[in-house]
């Protein structure tokens, strides 16, 4: 699983970033992400190549050079020279994690946040979609891209996830509190007069 | 009898009434990396640093803690097993601290350090819960240590007296009798129970064998301890965090009742024992490695001595605002081959009021408890002294002194002057009448009798073997034939106006005791 917890892959993709709004702004930075989404895709489809990226028995020269022939055809000269620099400096086993902290960087440059929208059933449809992303911009001032997922452990209801944020509106969670309640707050009132819910049958 | 379920739903009814509808929302993470009872977390955000967390794996709800905020990263401590849990399972913030449940519904239980029955008992429901890491009450909600907590060990309680909110380290090797003289100090809670006075008893067993703590149970059962006692239980089976989290779990549930004198109740008056601290502190410096924080002295953390400075300072006497409830704490340190100048044992040396230090080569030649008193110490306790006990305990102490010195010329035998033999008898004698059967605590008018008899010499002739059928005789025949003479002392808790009645009625009893033997 990349993650967007290597620091290494953060302060390349950073650069990156930076390099790309110089050249074009936020459509060049844009295509970009898409070059990297592609690579990303590439070494999850491929493992051969995740293992030449990570490697330490490949030579540096010999990688850089399968690395231009991989590359060639169709990434930019910019996504090129950044892998190609990170193969210089030996990091070129975080390339695989660089395409998720580019993505997570774009986004707060670009005010945007990833909405997760988890529902039972059948997946949304677009007047839900348009009301989460009109909601999202006005709670927190950024645009949504928004994903649907479907739980069917959630019963019913609704969840979003919002960055880290989770809005859970499910049935599911719904039950669990209202057991927690009862068992934490009604329970001891219950026991505490139980003796006054007994009755003399006698 | 038939319980009225009409009542009962209807308050099951106003609680669902008034639950609340509102969306639920938390910070959430994905886990990136879990094992040996830690598990790293990517995302949430805006956690805080001790915060409970919810994991949601594969077995349920599992609970954890946060114990490091990294970059991108959270570090947590699990509660619970870490088997069903995976990578990318999404982790919950609650927005809550660590709580235990308090209460008396605790008494006479076994839990472990979640509160949790481990007895085999039905479940535990208490009204109430505490935090479980608080700050330690200041200097205005407290007053000096002032009233005894009597152990009914005669070495302790003439010598090195333990009061009402004292830290007193209890340190020796292995197999010293480092938990008897605790457990000891627990059974002789027994004759306060019921009173003002009662004192609830809190054994936290940290890093233990499970047949060890079902061993310490079944003793303070057998002693009929048991109803005024909680054994908090994390034996060497449980986590790391759960061994890490047990002594300030136990110090919740004592600071429950340590409170309740605020509202005019009892008990009020709390011991709390800590077998051992080091094992504690050997699960902390595990877990603290595994989240790669940086090892210092012996590989523990930077931070251990506040790892245990926090917890010891939470042993309160508390003012009479405060209801003038208290905690003692008892902590125990085993050492390796009598070194305490190791890291931990010199920590806690240094946090405590002074320690009980026990040594195998006394445990070995027959001398039980094996209390080395020369160098155990009470730096608090001597306010806490009944007066009677303050009147003999200095002459003992300074004959012990005398002893100790003299006692290498003893072994060379030589031919000693007459006052030099006699010192070494008195000391030799001192030592025999402080020897202690294992939980048969002395009520402390009898411990004063006794070092009152051996501090005026009435032993000094008598055969070192009979030194204890004599103390028992003459305890008995102050209970019978001269028990009102005890009783007065009982009153005035001082020998002042009394030591010549009472020097007369040991020297009567010691004719008639001398007449019977010589006879045998």
């Amino acid at each position: 699983m990349s993650t967007a917890t290597d620091p290494v892959a953060k302060v390349y993709a950073d650069s990156l970033l930076q390099l790309a709004q110089q050249a074009g702004g936020l459509e060049k930075a844009g295509a970009v992400a898409d070059e990297l989404a592609a690579l990303d895709a590439a070494i999850q489809a491929e493992p051969a190549f995740g293992e030449l990226l990570r490697s330490p028995m490949v030579d540096r020269d010999r990688r850089a050079e399968a690395l231009r022939r991989v590359l060639a055809d169709w990434a930019s000269d910019l996504v090129l020279r950044t892998v190609l620099v990170m193969n210089r400096r030996g990091r070129a086993a975080s390339v695989a994690n660089l395409s998720v902290s580019y993505r997570d960087l774009l986004d707060e440059v670009a005010g945007r946040v990833s909405v997760t929208v988890f529902t039972p059933g059948e997946s949304i449809d677009s007047a839900l979609e348009t009301l989460v992303r009109d909601r999202v911009k006005q709670a927190f001032g950024l645009d949504a891209t928004i994903e649907s997922q479907q739980d069917e452990a959630m019963i019913g209801g609704l969840k979003l996830r919002i960055g880290d944020r989770l809005v859970d509106g499910s049935v599911a969670t719904r039950l669990r509190r209202l057991r927690q309640s009862l068992l934490g707050e009604g329970n001891p009132e219950v026991r505490s007069r139980f003796t006054e819910y007994l009755e003399d049958t006698n | 009898m038939k319980i009225k379920t009409d009542e009962i739903a209807s308050v099951i009814k106003r609680e669902i009434e008034q639950f609340g509808s509102e969306l639920e929302v938390s910070e959430v993470g994905q886990v990136i990396e879990v094992g040996d009872g830690i598990a790293r977390v990517y995302g949430l955000g805006k956690v805080m640093a001790g915060e409970l967390v919810e994991f949601e794996g594969a077995d349920g709800t599992v609970t954890g803690q946060v114990m490091n905020l990294e970059a991108d990263t959270v570090g947590c401590v699990l509660f619970g097993s870490d088997r069903g849990i995976r990578e990318g399972d999404t982790v919950r913030s609650t927005g809550r601290l660590l709580e235990v449940p308090v209460g008396e519904e605790l008494l006479g239980r076994v839990v472990d350090p979640l509160g949790r029955a481990v007895d085999g008992g039905p479940a535990i429901n208490t009204k109430q819960t505490r935090k479980v890491d608080i700050v330690a009450p200041g200097i205005a909600a407290r007053q000096p240590v002032k009233e005894p907590l009597q152990f009914g060990i005669k070495a302790v309680d003439s010598m090195i007296p333990v009061g009402r909110g004292q830290r007193e380290l209890v340190i020796g090797d292995r197999k010293t009798g480092k938990t008897a003289v605790c457990l000891d100090a627990i059974i002789n809670q027994k004759a306060y129970w019921g009173t003002e006075n009662a004192v609830v008893c809190i054994y936290v067993a940290v890093g233990q064998k499970e047949s060890t703590v079902s061993g310490v149970v079944e003793t303070l059962k057998e002693n009929g301890a048991m109803d005024y006692t909680i054994v908090v239980s994390a034996p060497a089976s449980n986590s790391a965090p759960l061994q890490y989290i047990a002594p300030y779990a136990g110090t919740a549930m004592g600071e429950y009742f340590m409170w309740q004198g605020k509202d005019g109740k009892t008990p009020k008056h709390v011991l709390v024992v800590y077998d051992d601290l080091s094992k504690q502190a050997v699960a902390y410096r595990q877990l603290s490695l595994l989240l790669r924080r940086p090892p210092g002295r012996e590989a523990y953390p930077g931070d251990v001595f506040y790892l245990h400075s926090r917890l010891l300072e939470r042993a309160t006497k508390l003012s009479d605002a405060n209801g003038g409830g208290s905690l003692t704490a008892l902590p125990i340190i085993e050492t390796q081959e009598g070194d305490v100048s190791a890291y931990i044992p010199t920590n806690v040396i240094s946090i405590t009021d002074g320690q009980i230090y026990l040594q195998p080569e006394l445990f070995s030649a027959g001398v039980r408890p094996a209390i080395n008193v020369g160098i155990s110490v009470s730096r608090v306790g001597g306010n806490a002294q009944i007066k009677a006990m303050k009147e003999v305990a200095g002459s003992l102490r300074l004959d012990l002194a005398a002893f100790r010195e003299l006692e290498a010329f003893a072994q060379l035998g030589t031919e000693l002057d007459t006052a030099t033999q006699r010192q070494l008898d008195r000391g030799m004698r001192m030592v025999e009448l402080l020897k202690q059967g294992q939980y048969q605590p002395f009520d402390v008018i009898d411990q004063c009798l006794s070092i009152f008899a051996g501090s005026k010499g009435l032993l000094d002739d008598l055969p070192l073997p009979q030194v204890d059928a004599f103390e028992a005789g003459l305890l008995e025949h102050f209970r019978g034939a001269k028990s009102d003479l005890r009783s007065k002392l009982e009153e005035a808790r001082s020998f002042k106006g009394l030591e010549d009645d009472f020097l007369a009625a040991m020297k009567d009893f010691k004719a008639t005791w001398n007449a019977t033997h010589a006879k045998a």
